[in-house]
């Protein structure tokens, strides 16, 4: 990722309104835009749908929503994998190997997609009509979701920000118009259906893209390369799989717990809660791209140079270099924190107007915890990154563990929704801080250290 | 009474002058228990010898191995020492045993050297001191390859035994070290050449380490050997010269003697039988440390001026492949096919019987034992200068020559030829002095008694 936050801070050195627009949009787009088409379509989906689909509207938010938990919650860790090693071919100018394996990992991902989602969807569509069908589109939502988070982390290669932009505008307008066109006399089959094909038509022509840009290495052996990445790289699997996990499971737990029913089907939805988490995730993308174009990007350069430094400098030079990179970190996430701060307290104190327009059924208390917990997330997401880049798995494992046992441990009590995730987030963010700040302080030693193993 | 031998690089791996002697001294006592603690460099390496019936134990470990930690202790006091040995707080032998106490065996510090902070502070104060505009990294794996085969010695177990006795300094000294502060049992030493100064010489020669790191290597083997002779009971030395080279650097002139290598005199003392043509033989290994390629170029130039001269290269061809590929193909471009044999492996005695002149051309050697058993023989000698040779030739500057010089060697093989009677009683004398002084008989009562001296007063046997 600190490929495209360099990309982006270039373009917005060009200066002026329209280079700072499009590193905000592109940014947007490539930290959360699958998220981002969703919450967008749904937002106008309620604004647009006809009368048909409004009586399957709340279904549909939880088809969509469930999808959306279970893709995330259930690839995560292959994400975080497959980041890994297509990050190290790409490193060696093997653009061509990287995008072999993204393309040889889709049909293992719709093997995956459809040995895990035939029976879940079954599940979610019990009580429905045209129960194969609506299981069927459901299973297709899901299945190009889950290629399009692999495709998404090779799509950061392209640079072709307003092609990117393009594509994900045309994706969100087809579903729009599926959906709305179709959900008339379809109702949740054709809009769920509707949605698919969008979202397919944006990993399509993402796909198309990127053959443009490089000619795939199709000789590239996939089952040993993910063998070898299992190998080396096992615990970054679990710490992604962790990590997205934990994002979903004290919602999961308050679906279960404490939702509504979802007539005819037997799925629930924690409404007042759910949606005050997606209306934070939202606010949570400024940080995201002030994260990916300066925090990460800062932290990146800083850490190649103190590595340069560890082999050719003296004692001191070394002492001065590791400085500079704990200041710049500190830096990042005192800025990144002061953004996301404000943008948190100027909802907070705007919450019940906003709230009555964009989510009615949540609470401005849900939704200061809900803020609360995006604040803290970002902070977890930082420094759990720069674990990545110091290759600190296992401590990174741990962390992610605190959070996924506290947020889900914590929603069986009878705590305020949201309380949890911020206690979970907070231990893991204070847990990874401890841990950085040990690593940094004896940088070299830790560096040494590995080589000599 | 068990006495261990700790033996760094040479029996019974190794075929050579110190691995002779080491396997002839325990054939010679066999009244004496042996066993083996030998370091070597490498995993699975080839018995060269075959250990007589008195050798009953033999541990080897490798110097490059990092074995798994078999106990914990008190890291901070560890620490505590390992830092006052590094700021030679108080004397070199005090210091170690404090280490020693803490450092037992089977704790090994790879890791924990440079994982607790005491340790790594360690590291970096001493860069601080001693290298600090150096890059830092470096400083660490000078320090770390160091103090790894350090830690390796330290941290193995040597063997029961009543005696240590090192036939070394360096790695085998320190283990015997450390077997004398751990059981309190007796240290002796036995130096054939100079540890540290072999080592001095390689690093030298070598341009793998440069710079401070060189000094840092040299350095350690100096202390190496340094702290071998404050604290061994008792040093023995093949020549007077090295004796007081182990004073220079510290060794007791009341703890150490000299015991001369020595020979089979019954065995070498045989009949000449004259062959025709001049015979110039070199009895050795072909491996560079013989320098057999000076012994070539000398053959070339004796056989411009005698051609009916023949020359023979008698000893394993085998250790060094390369090395004795490349001779062979000297003695081919100096067109000297016809005069010149690889003998490989043979009774030397077949050939000491005719030969006329024995050459050595070693860049480096301690008290070759291939003189003593020439002159026992008969066999006029021409040499380089190097170890105990110029005593063992008298001094005697016709004979001896410069490392690599074969244009004087050739002169003293010249000066043989044409030395008529001078040269004959040159022979008598030189046979009557090696059976005088370097008779091994008397060197393995020697030894004996040594043993017997040492003995612990609660020790068995012999």
């Amino acid at each position: 990722m600190a490929g495209i936050g360099f990309e982006l801070k270039k373009l917005a050195g060009r200066g002026g309104l329209g280079a700072y627009l499009q590193v905000a949009l592109s940014g947007a787009v490539i930290v959360a835009g699958p998220w981002l088409i969703s919450i967008l379509a749904l937002f106008l989906i309620n604004r647009l749908a006809p009368q048909s689909l409004r009586e399957e509207f709340e279904l549909f938010i939880a088809f969509t929503v469930y999808t959306y938990a279970l893709s995330l919650s259930l690839t995560g860790g292959f994400q975080y994998l497959m980041t890994r090693i297509m990050s190290d071919r790409m490193y060696e100018k093997r653009d061509d190997a990287a995008l072999g394996l993204l393309l040889k990992s889709l049909p293992l991902m719709l093997l995956f997609s459809l040995a895990t989602g035939l029976p879940l969807y079954a599940v979610m569509s019990r009580g429905l009509a045209w129960r194969a069908a609506v299981t069927a589109a459901g299973v297709a939502l899901y299945s190009v979701l889950n290629a399009l988070w692999l495709v998404l982390l090779f799509s950061s290669v392209l640079r072709w920000f307003g092609r990117i932009l393009a594509v994900f505008a045309l994706g969100l307008a087809v579903s729009l118009v599926l959906v709305l066109l179709a959900g008339d006399s379809g109702g949740l089959l054709a809009a769920l259906s509707g949605f698919a094909a969008g979202h397919g038509l944006i990993l399509g022509l993402l796909l198309f893209l990127l053959r443009l840009h490089t000619r795939p290495d199709l000789s590239v052996r996939f089952g040993a390369a993910l063998r070898a990445g299992f190998r080396q790289y096992g615990m970054l699997a679990a710490v992604g799989a962790l990590y997205s996990a934990g994002l979903w499971a004290d919602k999961a737990v308050f679906w279960f717990l404490r939702g509504d029913v979802i007539a005819p089907s037997g799925l629930r939805l924690y409404s007042g809660y759910d949606a005050a988490v997606y209306l934070a995730n939202l606010v949570m993308i400024p940080g995201l791209i002030y994260f990916t174009v300066e925090t990460e990007t800062g932290f990146y350069v800083e850490l190649r140079k103190f590595l340069g430094a560890l082999l050719h400098s003296r004692y001191p030079e070394l002492q001065r270099r590791k400085f500079f990179l704990s200041r710049r970190l500190r830096q990042g996430i005192a800025e990144q924190s002061l953004l996301q701060g404000l943008l948190c307290a100027i909802l907070i104190l705007n919450a019940r107007p906003l709230l009555a327009r964009l989510a009615p059924a949540a609470v401005p208390g849900t939704l200061a915890l809900c803020l609360a917990g995006a604040f803290i997330l970002l902070l977890f997401m930082t420094l759990l990154y720069a674990h990545f880049y110091l290759e600190l798995y296992g401590a990174a494992f741990r962390g992610a563990l605190f959070f996924f046992l506290l947020n889900m441990g914590g929603a069986f009590l009878p705590l305020p929704a949201g309380v949890s995730y911020l206690i979970g987030l907070g231990t893991g963010a204070l847990y990874l801080a401890v841990s950085l700040r040990r690593v940094l302080r004896s940088l070299e030693r830790y560096f040494l250290l590995k080589a000599s193993r | 009474m068990k006495i261990c031998l700790l033996l760094e690089g040479s029996y019974p791996y190794i075929t050579g002058g110190v691995s002779a002697w080491v396997h002839d001294l325990i054939l010679n006592l066999p009244e004496f228990e042996f066993v083996l603690f030998t370091i070597s460099p490498g995993r699975d390496q080839v018995l060269r010898y075959e250990l007589p019936p008195n050798v009953t134990g033999h541990t080897d470990i490798v110097l490059t191995d990092h074995p798994a930690n078999r106990r914990t202790g008190n890291t901070k006091a560890l620490f505590k020492a390992l830092d006052g040995y590094h700021r030679r707080d108080g004397d070199i032998g005090e210091r170690m045993t404090a280490l020693l106490r803490e450092l037992k065996p089977g704790r090994y510090l790879y890791e924990e050297a440079l994982s607790q902070d005491e340790g790594w502070n360690l590291i970096v104060d001493a860069n601080q001191r001693k290298n600090p505009a150096y890059p830092f990294a470096d400083y660490y794996w000078a320090w770390k390859s160091s103090h790894d085969l350090i830690f390796t010695v330290l941290g193995a177990e040597a063997p029961e035994a009543d005696i240590f006795h090192a036939v070394s300094t360096g790695f085998a000294g320190l283990a015997a070290l450390a077997a004398q502060i751990r059981t309190g049992k007796p240290f002796l030493l036995t130096e054939h050449g100079l540890y540290h100064k072999e080592r001095e010489m390689e690093i030298r020669k070598t341009n793998l380490v440069k710079g401070y790191q060189r000094d840092m290597w040299i350095r350690l083997y100096d202390s190496l050997s340094r702290i071998c002779y404050r604290r061994a009971d008792w040093i023995t030395a093949l020549f007077e010269e090295n004796r007081r080279k182990q004073w220079e650097l510290g060794a007791p002139a009341e703890k150490s003697e000299v015991i001369p290598n020595g020979i089979d005199i019954r065995r070498f003392k045989i009949e000449r039988q004259e062959r025709e043509g001049f015979h110039v033989g070199l009895v050795g290994r072909v491996v560079p440390i013989k320098d057999i390629k000076t012994f070539i170029a000398m053959a070339r130039l004796v056989a411009d001026r005698i051609p009916e001269a023949r020359f023979y290269c008698i000893g394993p061809t085998d250790e060094d492949p390369g090395y004795y590929n490349d001779c062979r193909l000297l003695v081919q471009s100096l067109k000297l096919e016809e005069c010149f044999s690889f003998t490989d492996r043979q009774n030397v005695l077949d050939y000491y019987s005719f030969l006329d002149v024995l050459c050595l051309t070693s860049v480096r050697e301690a008290q070759p034992l291939v003189i003593l058993e020439a002159y026992c023989a008969g066999v006029p000698v021409v040499a380089t200068r190097v170890g105990n040779v110029a005593e063992l030739l008298n001094f005697d500057d016709r004979f001896l020559a410069p490392p690599r010089d074969a244009a004087k060697l050739a002169e003293g093989v010249l000066a043989i030829r044409d030395g008529g009677g001078e040269i004959a009683g040159l022979v008598e004398a030189n046979r009557a002095r090696t059976e005088e002084f370097y008779d091994k008989e008397e060197l393995h009562q020697r030894y004996r008694d040594l043993y017997r001296r040492f003995k612990p007063a609660t020790g068995g046997g012999a």
